[in-house]
């Protein structure tokens, strides 16, 4: 039984396959380097300012991990305008236009609050509806 | 096979099959158990989101078959149950039903709340622990469903087990996270700026979300190479998670270190492993059957300390403890 137990638990890593509740535990295993893309959702103010909305705005949630893969599946699935209209009624009175992109940054930069937006491709444009 | 195999096997036998008191398997059983209750509780609104959860469903594990998203009114319920079952299983009432029940429960609700597309890794070993108290011998002792008088078990295998399995278990996850990190990441992950860059990346993520990231990440990252010999340490501690099987001084320094660490990833990249660091997973290390016990002496011993005294072993165990 101990045996069967302890290979349950390393067969993802034999398989190469992560799960749950067997995992590989690939958290932070994957080298990083320092610029790195990341899709979010964006407000524009009436100036044009841009405006950083919140996890919970943007994808209901209060883990970043999720957040994150929310958006980036939209993305990948052709369905960043249908996310975009999902945000629409989150966002702060004084967002005019609302913005589904990747942005690629040098993390270090970004960290130390020096400039770091490296590009930036926008996948779709919205209004407000809240 | 040669003697030298056999004899290693009769050692490991030993160990694993130890005789312990109903204690220890209990008092692991009311940790787990009255962790896993609190992480279900404080994580509730988590829960209950599933419930409205919309989007791609892509089933991991245990729910490999689902086609479509639970309803809205099973996820609730099925939430709510498990808290109430839980409580049931710490206190011990009903154990053969609730244990099961509750570790099942929590295993499908977590593997769930995994299966849109992104895998957390926060519940895992909480889930594969709970797993394997629940499905053994755990309310023999320090339960409600003893309250009438019964002799006192014997010590047994059956009690002894089921712990030394969780240690096993949880010796194995740490093993594969710093084999899969050299794996993945290869010696570059220690010997380059992966570390100093992770930091940066969970700071950065955070703030292109609207949120605060950790103060103490922007100071650790200007560290730079500085931080190589912690990448090291961190792989390092994963790699050697066997030493706390040994026991003794060798399993308390293993632990204190393996907490530092998912403190200090708490602490820079604001990512919270709730279940080492409360400690819980750890606890499966130790003769457990001694901590109602070290705690009862604990003011005693705190005003011995303030009076000048000389603390006696801290947990109050016997030496083995």
């Amino acid at each position: 039984m101990t045996a069967v137990v302890l290979l349950a638990v390393v067969s993802p890593v034999l398989r190469d396959r992560d799960s749950f509740p067997l995992s590989t535990y690939p958290m932070y295993a994957s080298t990083r380097p320092d610029v790195v893309a990341f899709p979010t959702v964006v407000g524009r103010e009436a100036d044009g300012r841009r405006v950083r909305l919140s996890l919970q705005a943007i994808a209901r949630t209060d883990d970043a991990l999720i957040g994150q893969a929310r958006v980036d599946q939209a993305i990948d699935e052709g369905r960043a305008g249908a996310l975009c209209a999902d945000v629409a009624g989150r966002v702060p009175e004084a967002v005019t236009r609302i913005e589904v992109v990747t942005e690629r940054h040098d993390v270090v930069h970004l960290v130390g609050g020096h400039g770091s937006l490296v590009d930036r491709a926008v996948h779709a444009t919205c209004e407000p509806t809240g | 096979m040669t003697g030298r195999d056999l004899a290693l096997g009769v050692r490991i036998d030993s160990w694993l099959f130890e005789p312990a008191p109903a204690e220890r398997l209990a008092v692991l059983r009311i940790l787990v158990g009255a962790f896993s209750v609190t992480y279900l509780a404080v994580r509730l609104p988590v829960f209950l989101a599933l419930a409205e959860r919309q989007g791609q469903l892509d089933p991991v594990g245990l729910l490999w078959w689902l086609a479509e998203p639970l309803s809205s009114g099973l996820v609730v319920a099925w939430v709510i149950a498990m808290l109430v079952v839980g409580v049931a299983f710490t206190a011990g009432v009903a154990p053969r039903a609730s244990g099961p029940c509750f570790a099942v429960g929590v295993a499908l609700a977590a593997t769930y709340r995994s299966s849109w597309g992104q895998v957390l890794w926060l519940e895992n070993l909480m889930v594969l622990q709970l797993l394997i108290v629940a499905f053994s011998a755990n309310a023999d002792a320090w339960a409600a469903s003893r309250r009438t008088e019964r002799p006192p078990t014997e010590p047994s295998a059956a009690y002894g087990w089921p712990v030394r399995l969780a240690a096993l278990v949880t010796v194995a996850t740490y093993v594969l996270a710093g084999v899969t990190k050299l794996r993945v990441g290869g010696l570059d992950w220690m010997l380059g700026d992966t570390l100093r860059n992770h930091i940066a990346y969970s700071a950065a993520r955070l703030e292109l979300f609207g949120e605060a990231s950790s103060p103490l990440s922007r100071s650790v990252v200007q560290l730079g190479s500085w931080l190589r010999p912690f990448a090291v340490l961190a792989v390092l501690i994963e790699l050697a998670a066997p030493v706390a099987l040994v026991g003794g001084r060798l399993r308390t320094t293993w632990t204190v270190l393996a907490w530092t660490m998912h403190a200090a990833i708490a602490a820079l990249l604001f990512v919270v492993f709730p279940f080492p660091l409360a400690g819980v997973a750890f606890a499966c290390f130790y003769r457990l059957e001694h901590l109602p016990g070290s705690v009862r002496r604990l003011p005693a011993q705190l005003r011995s300390l303030g009076r000048g005294g000389t603390p006696t072993n801290p947990i109050g165990g016997p030496a083995s403890w």
